[in-house]
């Protein structure tokens, strides 16, 4: 499709795409590509980085390199996951009460702005603090708190549709709801979700950090967010282990740049600005016309 | 309205839900089932839902929020004082986030293509992407001799005087502050610049530049009032979302304040805490929201009274 | 006496993939004091383009060559700044759409007024009552000046501009399709205003439009633009009349006529793109006139009412 094309032509998305394929590839094969066993020592505490540990060790002495790696493999899955349900709920309820209009719609951003409105952190944290702390829970808490925005924002789009007539033009023609919702509606709608769903995981790695960072994370399990939270309570700051926060984070951190260009080239390439700004730093340029240029 | 909305929902949370909030939350190890008991019939548990609701409105409006598990002092004052701490910390940290994002953000937008336009973008986004806890630390870690790294101020000064208390906090505060500021700073500058950015390409910014006035008048009067309007309404939405988001700076600067304390009251699985704390944060995000709502107004004639 | 000079005007656009198209490829054109000239052209033929470079209003990704003489100062010498010297005081222009030439968040009368007490022609106060005098001359009511623009019609904001743009005594008024969005109505009453205000006040106007009603109406003089040069230039009465040069004849024939029963005609083909070199005269693949000579570029010729083409020079038209 033309969508795509455009996409090709930005070297930011296709950076984007490159980060986060390189991150799922990692989370995948994540046990395969691990140099050292997470679960025991393979090194003294705080072994700086050398050419046996490339990123040190941490506070019990277990290998950095195969912490993170395995810390990518359930950052990725609560990313991908909570991404998944946020823009399952989003995106249906977007798209029916976009269509339906109504009381249904009216219904619907009553709730979603009620939701909007309310701090996130806090209120996961809450709910992280009631329903236990499993990794099922934290999927299912942060992605019911994100399918807010992205309803919002599809239930926008279903509306510049219904404006532009396929809608009505299809109604009359006596094609039924769901048939107009495939094959007017999804395609429209398709690519904003993709940019969504991207956003979304980044949104969600983020707040696995956060959770597990004061303390609401799956215990059980590695993950950026428990690594980071681990070697902060385990004194590495003070023992200035630098390689034992440094990688979590950068990971976290090009994760969600990642993610961000992705949504961002998306969501840009599908509304292309049209006009230009009337003001510019340079003025217009001069050019003498001495040169013939026709015969 | 959505005040009332908000607390309602508070209540739901709190007491409706499956799960067993108060048990789950107040959870201590092998707690005797007497025990348990007595906490329900302290909450009023065993009382029917409608009859619980009605009482949680009355001690809300008597500023009763329960006495807090671990300090046996009234909630509402704890978080009060909380709150205080907060504030000023949170508050200079997104106030000069502000102020030097929309600043970066329109001078982006009026060079938009050229190299500083691209740098700025770059580092805003990058700054936007880094997770805030890991940005405290990497700045604790760094300034860890320079500046002081946790708590609000020094226990042991000797009789000090008002400016010294003033200036000892304020060293306290700069690096939670500033973590705040670059948090907040990236996401900001970004919405500034794509405001300003279609501000600039509108209809009357050519007629400004046609009668002759000079690009700052330009950029100033005639096209930012435009991008402010957006502007308005996510710097009163960053103002609420810092006061929940100061969690994570708080806790890694043992800054105390209502960020901490939610920790803090998970932590100690002190539920009437936790409770109040929920319900604070809630509230005041939802004024700053209704804050932008009626700045929006204000500031755009175009919307019909 | 002539009160703007275009001289071998030529504006080139640089696209983002490096391509530049070339908008404006060679026009002289001169107007006269209190002058009315319609340019008349279909779109993308550059008459817009040709009235932005007479003020230098030229986007940054713009090029221009040639030069703009307007009330005796070169307004390309230097780019924005010598530009600036001419803008408002010495020409305005009035854009299309005037919904969104008006600033929405500042009240109308101040957007009239600021101009002239930044170009320290008056006083704040002074200023104020000129704006009111002003929006009497428009034809619109003094309680105007404390309104936002969408509290107006369409109609009403067009006059707001108009008025406007005179504010500071300009020489040179342009008009860029000032009335397209706007019914037959107003659109008679806004032509009608400029030619009057043009009169009054002694301005030069020029009128850039497609429709061609609006050109008969309201100017003495044609000038037919295609493809960026300038094909016909006379007395809008023997333009559109008596029009030579192939073109003109073919766009006349081709505007439908309501109470004749006509077939509906048009020209075959399509302008050529700019973005690519042209040689020779660029209608030349659609006229019905075309020969060799076509091959290369037609200079304008003639006495009052001149036209580039070769087949007119031959006496070959009909």
């Amino acid at each position: 499709m033309r969508l795509l094309r455009r996409l090709a032509h930005r070297p930011t998305i296709i950076a984007g795409i490159v980060i986060v394929l390189a991150f799922t590839l990692v989370a995948i094969f994540a046990p395969l590509l691990e140099p050292y066993p997470t679960d025991r020592p393979s090194g003294e505490p705080f072994e700086p980085p050398s050419s046996a540990h490339w990123l040190g060790t941490d506070d019990v002495g277990v290998d950095m390199l195969s912490l993170t790696i395995a810390g990518t493999q359930n950052s990725m899955l609560v990313g991908f996951a909570a991404a998944f349900v946020a823009i399952l709920v989003g995106g249906t309820v977007g798209i029916i009460a976009g269509y339906r209009g109504g009381w249904s719609e009216t219904g619907v951003v009553g709730v979603t702005d009620f939701f909007l409105v309310i701090p996130g952190l806090p209120l996961m944290i809450v709910l992280a603090a009631i329903f236990g702390q499993s990794i099922y829970h934290i999927v299912v808490v942060i992605g019911l708190l994100s399918w807010m925005s992205v309803s919002y924002v599809v239930r926008a789009q279903v509306h510049t549709l219904k404006v532009r007539g396929f809608v009505a033009r299809s109604r009359s023609l006596g094609a039924s709801d769901s048939y107009i919702i495939r094959r007017h509606i999804l395609p429209h709608v398709a690519p904003l979700l993709v940019a969504q769903t991207v956003l979304a995981v980044a949104i969600a790695v983020f707040f696995e950090a956060a959770l597990a960072f004061v303390g609401l994370g799956d215990l059980e399990r590695i993950s950026w967010g428990t690594i980071l939270q681990q070697a902060f309570q385990h004194t590495a700051v003070s023992a200035g282990a630098w390689w034992a926060i440094v990688p979590p984070g950068v990971c976290i951190a090009l994760v969600v740049l990642g993610c961000f260009l992705v949504g961002q080239g998306v969501e840009e390439a599908m509304n292309p600005r049209l006009g230009h700004a009337h003001v510019a730093p340079r003025s217009f340029a001069r050019r003498s016309t001495w040169v013939e240029e026709e015969r | 309205m959505i005040a009332f909305l908000a607390i309602s929902f508070s209540f739901v949370l709190f007491r409706a839900l499956p799960g067993d909030a108060v048990t789950n939350i107040s959870r201590v190890p092998n707690m005797p089932p007497e025990a348990r008991e007595a906490i329900r019939a302290e909450f009023g548990l065993d009382k029917p839902l409608s009859t619980q609701y009605v009482l949680y409105l009355k001690e809300l409006v008597q500023g009763n929020l329960g006495l807090s598990f671990q300090t046996r002092q009234p909630v509402l004052g704890e978080v009060l004082e909380r709150v205080r701490n907060t504030i000023p910390m949170v508050g200079v940290g997104a106030v000069v986030a502000i102020l030097v994002g929309t600043l970066i953000g329109v001078s982006a937008a009026y060079r938009q293509g050229t190299v500083r336009d691209r740098a700025i973008t770059g580092t805003a986004m990058v700054l936007y992407a880094l997770p805030v806890q890991w940005l405290a630390i990497l700045l604790l870690v760094a300034f860890a001799g320079v500046l002081p790294t946790s708590g609000m101020s020094d226990p042991y000064l000797v009789d000090p005087s008002f400016w010294t208390v003033l200036l000892d906090r304020l060293r306290h505060m700069v690096l939670p502050s500033a973590v705040v500021t670059l948090v907040i700073f990236g996401s900001f500058a970004l919405v500034v610049r794509s405001s300003q950015l279609e501000a600039l390409g509108e209809d009357h910014v050519l007629t400004a530049r046609a009668k002759g006035y000079g690009n700052r008048r330009v950029i100033w009067r005639e096209s930012f009032r435009s991008a402010l309007l957006p502007l308005v309404t996510l710097s009163t939405l960053t103002l609420g979302w810092v006061i929940a988001g100061g969690i994570l700076v708080e806790t890694v600067f043992s800054w105390p304040g209502v960020g901490l304390a939610t920790v803090q009251a998970v932590g100690g699985r002190d539920y009437p805490m936790l409770q109040g704390i929920f319900l604070f944060i809630t509230l005041s995000v939802v004024a700053f929201n209704f804050l932008g709502d009626v700045l929006h107004a204000v500031l755009d004639p175009r919307v019909v009274e | 006496m002539s009160i703007l000079e275009l001289s071998d005007l030529h504006v080139w656009f640089d696209a983002p993939d490096g391509r530049s198209a070339h908008a404006v490829r060679g026009v002289d054109l001169s107007v006269r004091e209190g002058e009315r000239v319609g340019v008349l052209g279909e779109s993308g033929c550059g008459k817009t383009t040709l009235i932005l470079a007479a003020m230098g209003l030229l986007p940054s990704f713009a090029t221009v060559g040639g030069r703009v003489c307007l009330d005796g100062i070169d307004v390309l010498a230097d780019g924005e700044k010598s530009a600036r010297t001419v803008r408002w005081t010495h020409a305005a222009m009035v854009f299309q759409g005037a919904m969104s030439a008006l600033n929405p968040v500042h009240r109308v009368g101040k957007q009239i007024a600021d101009p002239m007490v930044f170009h320290k022609q008056r006083s704040r106060s002074e200023a104020r009552a000129r704006t009111l005098e002003l929006l009497e001359l428009v034809g619109l009511p003094a309680s105007v000046a404390r309104r936002y623009p969408h509290e107006l019609s369409g109609g009403m904001r067009q006059r707001a501009v108009i008025a406007m743009a005179v504010a500071c005594d300009p020489k040179v008024l342009f008009a860029d399709e000032p009335t397209t969005a706007l019914d037959v109505v107003v659109q008679a009453q806004i032509g009608d205003l400029l030619c009057e205000l043009a009169e009054r006040l002694g301005l030069a106007l020029v009128l850039v439009t497609h429709d061609i009603g609006m050109i008969a109406e309201n100017s003495e003089r044609a000038v037919v633009m295609y493809a960026g040069v300038v094909v016909e230039d006379g007395p809008t009465y023997d333009v559109l009349t008596a029009p030579r040069h192939p073109y003109t004849q073919l766009l006349l024939e081709a505007t439908p006529v309501v109470n004749r029963d006509r077939p509906l005609v048009s020209i075959p083909g399509a302008p050529p793109r700019l973005d690519e070199p042209i040689s020779g005269c660029a209608f030349a693949p659609r006229c019905p006139y075309s020969s060799r000579t076509c091959g290369t570029r037609p200079p304008l010729e003639g006495a009052g009412h001149v036209v580039a083409c070769h087949a007119a020079a031959q006496g070959r038209l009909a």
